[in-house]
């Protein structure tokens, strides 16, 4: 009721009417640990920027900021227990700075910043101001994170919802009808598996996805093909994000 | 016409919030679009005043000149608020028996609404038996305030329950915590919650507070106004009624004030 009563906050509203990817939020998140968050995360942010886009992640991880490791330069570790903390994360992520932010959402970080997400009202502004929030929730066979799907899902309504499908965590068919997409039809997002080989060779310091596909420009290694099928479902996502978008304003005329 | 509202909060102790729930009020009705005035007792300087400069006017209510400007005003706006010093609940409500403001009451020309705000003491609860009587035709509110969490009420709730059960028709309303960095950000701002809510400073100029304390105000405010809508506060406000009560307190209030100056 009060967001229907107070006004846009001034700056930077959105007057087109379409979100922008540009300065997208997007969690990567699950409430259960050895999911693929990090990797995923890790993986997006190397795509967009790739992609010659500004990104920033964040790390939402206490006990093990694996990703602030792998991309210390463009990742900020992020607390949210202290009202500080609050301030330095969802005050940056609703910034109108063309930058993109990917989050790394750890399983013990999950209910309080979903909590506090709804309390604030981060969902709210960022459409205000013309910012997509997205949400990759990657599923598995445990009934708690379905739960934890359909909670999101209902409290936080503005946010755009995606289901991931990580080919590591379980075979598709055994969980994800309890992760049902948002918009009627869409698939959710599959995230190849890495053999763990590969997974060695990725989980080195310093390994980056990009400077691996420059540097082996020419050649067709099972890794360039493992990196090359995740950005390419990430690019799919976008389009697919784009389509709800296009879709909602039609429904709406 | 539309029939007045007087909604008095008040204490008879200091520092248990009175004007923070005051300006919760304002902003309610504000939003609304209810015409709302408020008058701060905290003269000569006055709190509610540095939140609200445009709506609200300081006054000494224990003088005669000050009670006439507050009372003989009544239809100048639909709701009249009176943020009363503390330590006067009682005695500004006395006053309102005296000039016949409470017969008005009764007689439903206009609406009353009191907001207590209890104190963290057992007397704090004694002050019920003392506020009720004058509250016998109005409505009576007991607030209890936990905005800052530094309140810790030395009564337990069947304590309290056991007071509660002695007044007919009394409702109490609770004001959540609110983020102590939020809290003190909005005192900084000296705006109304809803104008900080909105990132908007003093004469509506643009500000850039953290979004995450406005998220926190934001979210603490709904809750108190889902408590208002709970108690039907808005009800307060009721259609005009066929007298003219503001004509009657009036004459009332112009014959206290022939009184006093004879006395003096």
């Amino acid at each position: 009721m009060l967001w229907d009563w107070v006004p846009a906050a001034s700056p930077g509203t959105n007057t087109r009417g379409m979100m922008s990817r540009q300065n997208a939020i997007t969690i990567v998140c699950s409430p259960r640990q050895r999911v693929g968050k990090t990797l995923i995360a890790r993986a997006l942010t190397e795509f967009i920027l790739a992609d010659s886009r500004a990104a920033i992640a964040f790390d939402l991880n206490p006990n093990n900021a694996a990703l602030y490791g792998f991309l210390p330069r463009n990742t900020a570790r992020a607390d949210i227990d202290s009202t500080r903390g609050q301030m330095a994360l969802f005050d940056e992520l609703i910034a109108e700075d063309e930058v993109a932010k990917v989050i790394d959402l750890g399983d013990q970080a999950f209910d309080k910043f979903f909590t506090l997400l709804s309390q604030i009202g981060l969902a709210e502004e960022a459409q205000q101001r013309g910012i997509d929030v997205v949400t990759l929730f990657i599923g598995d066979p445990d009934p708690r994170s379905a739960k934890s799907y359909a909670h999101v899902q209902s409290a936080l309504p503005l946010m755009k919802l995606v289901p991931v499908h990580n080919e590591f965590v379980a075979n598709m068919q055994d969980y994800m009808d309890d992760f049902p997409s948002p918009a009627p039809g869409e698939r959710p997002v599959r995230f190849p598996v890495l053999s763990p080989f590969l997974k060695s060779v990725v989980d080195r310091p310093g390994f980056s996805f990009d400077d691996y596909l420059d540097r082996h420009a020419g050649e067709r290694t099972e890794l360039h093909e493992w990196i090359e099928r995740a950005f390419v479902e990430f690019r799919e996502l976008e389009l697919r994000l784009l389509l709800r978008e296009l879709r909602s304003a039609l429904t709406v005329r | 016409m539309a029939k007045p509202t007087v909604i008095i909060v008040g204490a008879d102790k200091g520092g248990v919030g009175k004007t923070t729930v005051s300006r919760t009020i304002l902003d309610y009705f504000t939003s609304r679009n209810v015409p709302i005035r408020a008058f701060d007792t905290e003269s000569p300087k006055g709190t509610l005043k540095r939140f609200h400069p445009d709506i609200t006017e300081v006054v000494d209510i224990t003088q005669v000149p000050d009670q006439m400007k507050v009372f003989d005003t009544l239809s100048d706006a639909k709701v009249t608020l009176i943020d009363v010093r503390a330590g006067l609940l009682s005695t500004t409500l006395a006053a309102l028996r005296d000039i016949g403001f409470l017969d008005t009451v009764k007689r439903g020309q206009i609406s009353l609404g009191v907001a207590h705000i209890l104190g963290s003491s057992v007397a704090s609860l004694n002050e019920i038996a003392d506020i009720a009587p004058f509250v016998t035709d109005g409505k009576y509110y007991l607030v209890k305030n936990f905005i800052n969490e530094t309140t810790f009420f030395d009564w337990d709730q069947s304590t309290y329950d056991s007071y509660f059960k002695k007044i007919k028709d009394a409702v109490d309303i609770t004001i959540p915590k609110l983020n102590e960095m939020a809290y003190e950000q909005v005192e900084l701002a000296s705006v109304p919650f809803v104008t900080f809510i909105a990132n908007k400073g003093p004469q509506d100029a643009p500000a850039n507070y953290s979004f995450v304390l406005r998220g926190y105000v934001r979210h603490w405010l709904g809750n108190v106004w889902a408590e208002f809508d709970r108690v039907k506060l808005s009800e307060l406000v009721s259609p005009a009624s066929p007298a003219k009560a503001e004509k009657n307190l009036a004459g009332r209030a112009a014959a206290v004030h022939e009184q006093s100056r004879e006395r003096g």
